[in-house]
C-alpha cells in the first residue's frame, strides 16, 4: 500500500513538471536584451522596424500582431524602454512615447531628454507633441480621460491623446475643430493596429 | 469662398495620397482657420460670412466621406512568403491583403489572386494544388490552382499549426515539410493530408523557414536560437527522414527565408540585417552578401523569402515593408 502511495505521489510530481507552463520564445526574447541589441547599430535607421516586427508581424513569435502606420516605423509612437513620465507624471501604456515628433523626421533617441525637459513646460516645440495614455478609452472598458483621442478632457488647453496629437481636424465629420469622431473611445476597435490603422 | 476651396484641396490630396505633409498641412490649416475665428470674431459683418464658410466646409465634408466609404484607402502591397509555380509562374501570398497572388516570373506582374480567408504565410504548389500555411486558420490550406477553391487541409486541420511559416514541397515522395513555429518541429505531411512524421530537435527551438537541397535529401530548417548562445539563429540541416546533420551559424540574426540554387549555395534571407547571405551550403560558410549594408538611408524594409530563378540567374526577394520583390542577379553577390 506504502508502495503504490509513493508511485501515485512520484507520478503526480512527474505529470504536474512535466504540464508546469515554460516560458515561451517570446518571452525568452523579450528577456534578452540582446535580442534587439545585437543589431543595434545595424538598426538604427529603417531597419528598426523589422526588429520590432520580427516578433510582432506576420509570423512572428509574439500574439500580439502590428504594421506601421503609413510611413511611420514603431518608435515614433512606442519606446521600448518604457517607464518614463509623462509631462503630467503618469507613466504612458503600451510602452507608447511621451512624444510624438509629428513632422514624421524620426526624432534622434539621443535627443529624448532635452526634448523631454522642454516638454515638461507647457508649451512644446512646434513640432513635438506631448502625449499622455493611461487609458485605453470607453471601448475597452476604461476612462476617456487621457485615452487616444479625449478631446482635451481634462481642459489643460493640450490635446495630447496618442491619435489626435496629429488627427485633432482630420478625424472630424463635421467640420468641427477639434474634431468629435469617437472622442474618448479605443480608436483601435476599428482602426486595427495589426493593420497600420486603417 | 477661397479659403473653403483651399482646405477641399487640401482634403482631397489627403484621401487620394495621404502622407506626413499632409497630415501637417491640414495641421497649419487648423492653425489658419484659428486664426480666422480670431479675426472675424468682433466683426458683426464676418457673423454671416463664417455661417457660409462653415456651412460649406460641412457639405464638402459630408461629400468627402460619402466618397470614401466608396473608395476605402487601397491596401498596399505586403509579400511575405514566395514559391515557384507551373508554367514560369510564381507564388507569392500576401499577408494584409489576405491573398495568394500569381506573378509572371519575368515581369513580377499580378496575373491573378486567390483569396484567402485569414492571413497567409507558408505557400507552395505541387500537382495543380496551391498549398497555404494560413496564419489565421492555424493549419496548411490545399486550393484547387484553377478554380481557388478550398480542397482539404493538412493533419488535423484548423488550429493544430499555430504559426506555419514557411514550407517545403518534395513532390516526387509526395511530402510537404511545413515548420510548426510554435511546437518546436518540422511537421512532415503527406501531399493527400495525413501527418507523417515529425522532425524535432533539442536545437530546434524556434523554425521559421525551411527549403529542401535539389535531391531533396537534406532538409534545411532557419531556426531562432536559444539565447544567449545562439541568440542570433542559426539553420539546422537535416536528412528529410529527420535526421540531424549540421548546423550553420553566423553573423546573422533572423533566418527568415531560405533557398538553393543549383550550384550548391544557401541563400539566407535576414530579415533585420535587410540582406541576403550566400553560403555553401556543404561547407557552411558565408561567401558573399546582396543587398545594401545597414546602416543605409533609405525607406523602411524586411525581406522576408526568396527564390532561386536559375533560367535569369536571379534571387527574387520579397519585402514585407518595401511591398514589393526585389531581384538580385547571383553575380551581384559580393563577397
Amino acid at each position: 500500500m506504502r508502495i503504490h502511495t509513493l508511485l501515485l505521489a512520484v507520478s503526480l510530481g512527474l505529470v504536474m513538471l512535466l504540464a508546469a507552463p515554460l516560458p515561451s520564445d517570446a518571452q525568452y526574447h523579450s528577456a534578452s536584451c540582446n535580442y534587439c541589441h545585437r543589431v543595434k547599430s545595424e538598426t538604427i535607421g529603417p531597419q528598426r522596424a523589422a526588429v520590432c516586427l520580427s516578433c510582432h508581424g506576420p509570423g512572428g513569435s509574439s500574439t500580439l500582431r502590428a504594421a506601421a502606420h503609413i510611413q511611420m516605423d514603431c518608435l515614433d509612437c512606442h519606446r521600448t524602454h518604457a517607464g518614463d513620465e509623462n509631462w503630467l507624471g503618469g507613466v504612458n501604456g503600451k510602452m507608447l512615447r511621451n512624444d510624438v515628433d509629428k513632422t514624421g523626421q524620426h526624432s534622434d533617441p539621443q535627443d529624448y531628454v532635452s526634448r523631454y525637459n522642454i516638454l515638461k513646460i507647457k508649451a512644446p516645440p512646434e513640432n513635438y507633441a506631448p502625449v499622455v495614455f493611461t487609458s485605453r478609452g470607453t471601448g475597452a472598458g476604461e476612462p476617456s480621460l487621457h485615452s487616444f483621442a479625449d478631446r482635451d478632457e481634462d481642459g489643460n488647453g493640450v490635446y495630447d491623446g496618442i491619435c489626435e496629437v496629429c488627427h485633432l481636424d482630420v478625424l472630424s465629420p463635421n467640420g468641427e475643430i477639434p474634431g468629435t469622431h469617437h472622442v474618448g473611445e479605443t480608436c483601435t476597435k476599428c482602426h486595427l493596429h495589426s493593420n497600420g490603422f486603417r | 469662398m477661397t479659403t473653403a476651396i483651399g482646405v477641399t484641396r487640401q482634403l482631397f490630396k489627403i484621401r487620394e495620397n495621404p502622407s506626413k505633409s499632409d497630415f501637417i498641412r491640414v495641421t497649419d490649416w487648423r492653425v489658419e482657420m484659428m486664426d480666422h475665428r480670431k479675426k472675424s470674431s468682433g466683426r458683426s459683418r464676418g457673423i454671416g460670412r463664417r455661417k457660409l464658410f462653415f456651412l460649406s466646409v460641412t457639405v464638402l465634408v459630408a461629400i468627402l466621406a460619402g466618397c470614401s466609404a466608396d473608395s476605402k484607402v487601397e491596401q498596399p502591397d505586403t509579400p511575405v512568403r514566395i514559391a515557384w509555380a507551373a508554367g514560369a509562374q510564381l507564388l507569392v501570398s500576401d499577408y494584409q491583403k489576405q491573398s495568394v497572388q500569381f506573378r509572371d516570373s519575368q515581369t513580377l506582374a499580378v496575373q491573378r489572386s486567390l483569396a484567402i480567408k485569414g492571413h497567409p504565410l507558408a505557400v507552395g504548389y505541387a500537382q495543380g494544388k496551391v498549398l497555404v500555411g494560413n496564419e489565421t486558420t492555424q493549419c496548411v490550406e490545399v486550393y484547387d490552382s484553377t478554380s481557388g477553391v478550398m480542397l482539404y487541409t493538412l493533419g488535423d486541420g484548423p488550429g493544430s499549426i499555430p504559426l506555419p511559416n514557411d514550407l517545403a514541397i518534395d513532390e516526387a515522395s509526395g511530402r510537404v515539410f511545413v515548420t510548426d513555429s510554435s511546437n518546436k518541429r518540422v511537421a512532415v505531411f503527406s501531399l493527400d493530408g495525413p501527418l507523417l512524421y515529425s522532425i524535432m530537435n533539442r536545437l530546434l527551438v524556434q523554425p521559421i523557414s525551411v527549403v529542401l537541397d535539389a535531391t531533396a535529401e537534406h532538409l534545411y530548417v532557419g531556426n531562432l536560437g536559444l539565447a544567449p548562445s545562439t541568440y542570433g539563429g542559426n539553420v539546422l540541416v537535416f536528412t528529410s527522414t529527420g535526421q540531424f546533420e549540421r548546423s550553420i551559424a553566423g553573423d546573422f540574426t533572423h533566418p527568415k527565408g531560405l533557398t538553393v540554387d543549383d550550384a550548391g549555395h544557401l541563400y539566407l534571407v535576414d530579415a533585420i540585417l535587410g540582406q541576403v547571405l550566400v553560403f555553401d551550403a556543404l561547407v557552411g560558410q558565408e561567401i558573399a552578401r546582396l543587398g545594401i549594408a545597414p546602416p543605409y538611408a533609405g525607406p523602411h524594409k524586411m525581406p522576408f523569402d526568396s527564390v532561386f530563378d536559375g533560367g535569369s540567374q536571379r534571387i527574387l526577394v520579397t519585402d514585407y515593408l518595401l511591398g514589393k520583390i526585389e531581384a538580385y542577379a547571383v553575380t551581384e553577390a559580393t563577397p
